[in-house]
């Protein structure tokens, strides 16, 4: 799968740009610790757009997203003294930014927001009588809307695994979770995701294999 | 619907199972459980297209970053270059040489506590200058009067032991190698002989 792989290659400092300049993410840190702003600038370059893509993920909001991803990458160059260089620089990065988004809106719900996902107006229901509410509404705001009411823990697995397509041992890595926790976590968020939607979707709700079967 | 507690055991594996990659590869025993069960079936089926709901809307919802983040990212950051700051340079340094000389003293202590106890000897100048000597080879009788009493005292207080039973060999050759020290260990016999002659001597005088 090409999204997976390419989660992967930006995980591993291993993508296109780095195909180019084969410089390893540690040896661009130690470069920028060392004063050199470019250095600093490629890291950025190679992970400025799998990032701005989780955080939007989160929020749902472009520019929001933007300073969501700004702020992490200047946090990141702040704390860089501290990081290890034995560990991988991805994971660490991506832990910052869903860290500093899921700070973000857990603020923004106390401060009274209705929804984590506010872009969209809680009060839209689907209508279970007519024949298929996707026609009527957009199939990914109802999908927001369900992963709304799945907890921030289990959401957070749901999508990084599923809708970013991380592997699980990076899940870990960035919720900084053991993978089986991980694991048991994404059982448990694609059960009530499941359960949810099929609750949402009433009668409409018509499972694949059925589909297929026929 | 009712699930029996293995449909429920399931339903954990059944959610990992889902993805695009392993859906055409179920384990055998899954597969079997698919085929006989079928609350797991529907469940199962359920879970496939919820899924794929949720895929397809992550496809649909995917965006792209239009401009780089750089150019406003340039400004903002700090002038001030992320130099490793004092304190972890110095728990580079000094943890590592503490963590060192820690684990030495440690197996130090260990090694000296493990050592026998009787090789830990505080001799005195009496057995200083005795112990280099060979002890000379003197069967005890205990039947006689000086030491019975002192076998006796011995058996009571502690057992007769291979120690006991050494220190009297060296007092007794404390006893013949050295005279002067005879005043320290005075001799039962010698004393009664003098308790004796002392009270003949007594009586002579009141006569």
């Amino acid at each position: 799968m090409k999204t997976d792989q390419v989660a992967n290659q930006v995980l591993a400092g291993t993508t296109e740009t780095d195909q180019r300049s084969p410089v390893s993410d540690a040896r661009l840190v130690e470069e920028v610790r060392a004063g050199n702003r470019d250095a600093f600038r490629e890291l950025v370059l190679r992970y400025e757009k799998k990032l701005f893509r989780v955080i939007h993920r989160f929020v749902r909001n472009d520019a929001l997203a933007e300073d969501l991803a700004q702020e992490t990458f200047i946090r990141i160059y702040e704390n860089l003294d501290q990081f290890d260089l034995s560990r991988r620089f991805g994971p660490w990065l991506f832990q910052i930014g869903v860290n500093l988004t899921l700070d973000y809106l857990r603020k923004k719900k106390r401060r009274g927001a209705t929804s984590l996902f506010s872009e969209i107006s809680p009060d839209k229901t689907v209508n279970p009588g007519s024949a298929d509410p996707r026609e009527r509404q957009d199939i990914s705001e109802e999908v927001q809307r369900v992963l709304q009411d799945i907890p921030e823990k289990y959401r957070t697995v749901l999508v990084l695994r599923d809708l970013e397509h991380f592997t699980s041992a990076e899940v870990a890595a960035i919720v900084n979770r053991k993978e089986a926790t991980i694991r048991w976590r994404l059982a448990e968020a694609r059960n009530r995701f499941k359960e949810l939607w099929k609750e949402r979707m009433g009668e409409a709700f018509e499972p694949r294999l059925e589909k297929d079967g026929e | 619907m009712i699930m029996s507690c293995h449909c429920a055991k399931n339903r954990k594996r059944l959610a990992l199972l889902v993805d695009h990659d392993s859906a055409g590869k179920l384990p055998e025993d899954i597969r079997r459980i698919l085929a006989n069960c079928p609350t797991c079936r529907e469940h199962y089926e359920h879970l496939c297209a919820a899924m794929d709901s949720l895929q397809q809307a992550g496809e649909k919802e995917a965006v792209f970053l239009e401009k780089s983040l750089w150019s406003e990212l340039a400004h903002r950051l700090p002038d001030s270059q992320p130099r490793p700051s004092r304190y972890s340079l110095w728990r580079q340094q000094i943890v590592p040489i503490f963590s060192v000389t820690a684990a030495c003293l440690a197996l130090l202590l260990v090694f000296v506590a493990e050592r026998p106890a009787e090789k830990r000897i505080y001799r005195t100048a009496i057995n200083r200058s005795t112990s280099s000597l060979p002890l000379p080879s003197i069967s005890v009788d205990y039947t006689y009067a000086p030491f019975r009493d002192s076998a006796d005292s011995r058996s009571q207080q502690a057992p007769l032991s291979i120690q006991s039973l050494h220190q009297t060999h060296e007092d007794l050759f404390l006893r013949e190698t050295s005279p002067g020290l005879t005043q320290d260990f005075p001799d039962p016999l010698e004393s009664q002989v003098r308790e004796i002659l002392r009270q003949r001597r007594l009586l002579e005088m009141l006569e």
